[in-house]
């Protein structure tokens, strides 16, 4: 059985599993992109809304249980089963969005034709103490990064007389060598500087997002502070984990490029493959024990109270694309999902959007190996 | 202290912000010397336009309640009252105490308003204590 079958499958698999936590994940007064007063949260609507959402998740499920035994059954071999194995992963992405969408509509329907939001006032509440929050953040979990980092660049700067002239840098699936550069400082430290450029992308993102303060409740104004700080901490923790398994999956890629390692197919497929997968399985775990953080909170406060949090809905396009002119933040939290997203009616956004753009057609058309070592 | 927003309130953004940082000192949620967050941080904690913030802080600045430093920000500086001040907060709430007379509120039901609303800045900055 082709090695990349499996782990696309296994990837595939992942991320049905974090879309079916997602709806538990996000802000609990936020069901499917909506926002809908606290005392709503129970509303039939808001309930149809979560059972249709795992019910079509699992119809998305079975479609790709499908797609998948088909690739494995039509015996599609070399190149094309790769590339459409890789494309794997973009099915329950699609469908998911899909039936997000849907679902957002009704629900933002309902809400309008039943005037939920009538008799309360909608206010926008901040912490002028937010400042202290940002200090909440320990810089400690970039540490592992660091020192991949420095380890990458260490065992190249020895490994370097010992490296050929012309060496490989693309494996197949057995692990043959069917790519190879000119040795150069460029050539020899590719990885490094993908790992480097990750690791400065990472943390402009943090500083930019520990800019943005979430809103708070104005029922519940500590409460909610409180809350978001957490939820702060254990995202970038949980992103620091993700950038230390990547940056690992990319120092094993050096290290069989310079011949450090051997190149046999099983390893080859451990060694550079494993590490991603681990990475996803701590954020799904991560995200795990911060659902019931989050669902701790709601329970209490904000029952009976008429101020709510404002009304928004109109600023998020088609439920998932923040687009709002007044607003000087270029990063707000996501609407449905974890993270952060781009204020599109912020020409900062466009630029970043360019940039990464830029980056990812540069290593594809520089580095094509990186996705398999 | 927290600040809330109504964008749908009659009342102009600004002004909000401006008469909310007013009610914290009067509270003691606010202390003289306190900083506040910057023009830009604001702003982007509310998700308003910079000018918005900018021009209530302007205007506790001249008002007197803000020193405003491109370095250190927004920090709340006192000053006391001057008889300026004194003749136009007379003339404003003349025109709040002839609301209320035009609606037939008693002047034994605003003297008991304005004692309450006194005796709760004092005691309210007791707490904070």
């Amino acid at each position: 059985m082709n090695p990349i079958l499996i782990i696309m499958g296994v990837i595939t698999l992942l991320i049905l599993v974090l879309q079916w936590i997602m709806p538990k994940v996000v802000e609990p007064t936020v069901p499917f992109g909506v926002r809908v007063p606290p005392d709503r949260l129970q509303d039939p609507a808001v309930r149809k809304a979560k059972k249709t959402y795992a019910r079509g998740l699992f119809f998305v499920f079975l479609i790709c249980v499908a797609a998948w035994s088909a690739l494995w059954r039509f015996g599609l071999r070399g190149t094309t089963l790769e590339m459409v194995a890789l494309m794997l992963p973009l099915m329950p992405l699609f469908l998911d969005f899909a039936l997000y969408y849907t679902i957002h509509r009704a629900l933002l329907r309902t809400k309008r034709d039943e005037r939920w939001m009538d008799g309360y006032r909608q206010v926008i509440t901040v912490d002028t103490h937010g400042a202290t929050r940002r200090k909440a953040v320990s810089w400690k979990w970039s540490l592992p990064t660091v020192v991949l980092l420095l380890a990458g660049f260490a065992a190249g700067i020895l490994r370097y007389p010992q490296i050929p002239h012309v060496f490989p840098v693309h494996f197949n699936v057995r692990g043959v060598a069917n790519g190879f550069a000119t040795k150069s400082f460029m050539s020899v430290f590719t990885l490094s500087f993908l790992g480097l450029g990750l690791f400065i992308l990472m943390i402009v993102l943090q500083r930019a997002t520990l800019q943005t303060s979430g809103n708070l409740d104005p029922a519940d104004p500590v409460g909610s502070a409180q809350r978001i700080t957490l939820r702060m901490k254990r995202l970038f923790h949980a992103s620091w984990l993700l950038i230390a398994f990547v940056n690992a999956s990319l120092f094993l890629g050096e290290l069989s490029m310079w011949g450090v390692i051997s190149k046999a197919p099983s390893t080859m497929m451990l060694t550079t493959m494993l590490p991603i997968v681990a990475g996803i399985i701590v954020l799904i775990f991560m995200l795990g024990s911060f659902t019931r953080k989050a669902s701790d909170g709601v329970a209490q406060g904000s029952e009976s109270a008429r101020v709510v949090r404002r009304d928004d809905d109109a600023n998020w396009v088609l439920g998932a694309f923040y687009f709002n002119r007044e607003d000087p933040r270029w990063l707000v939290e996501k609407r449905f999902g974890v993270g952060f997203t781009a204020n599109f009616a912020h020409p900062l956004s466009w630029v970043l959007l360019g940039g990464v753009v830029v980056v990812v057609v540069v290593s594809i058309l520089l580095v094509p190996h990186v996705k398999k070592g | 202290m927290f600040l809330s927003l109504e964008l749908e309130s009659e009342t102009p953004l600004y002004m909000q912000i401006r008469d909310q940082i007013i009610e914290g000192l009067a509270c003691g949620e606010l202390q003289d010397g306190e900083s506040l967050p910057s023009t830009r941080q604001l702003a982007m904690d509310f998700g308003i336009n910079f000018h918005t913030v900018n021009k209530a802080y302007d205007m506790l600045r001249q008002e007197g309640i803000l020193r405003l430093n491109r370095k250190t920000g927004a920090i709340v500086s006192l000053t006391h009252a001057d008889p300026s001040f004194a003749l136009a907060w007379t003339a404003r709430l003349r025109v709040l105490l002839a609301e209320a007379h035009v609606k037939g509120m008693s002047s034994g039901i605003i003297d008991h308003a304005i004692r309450g609303i006194m005796a709760s800045f004092q005691s309210q900055k007791e707490g904070e204590q």
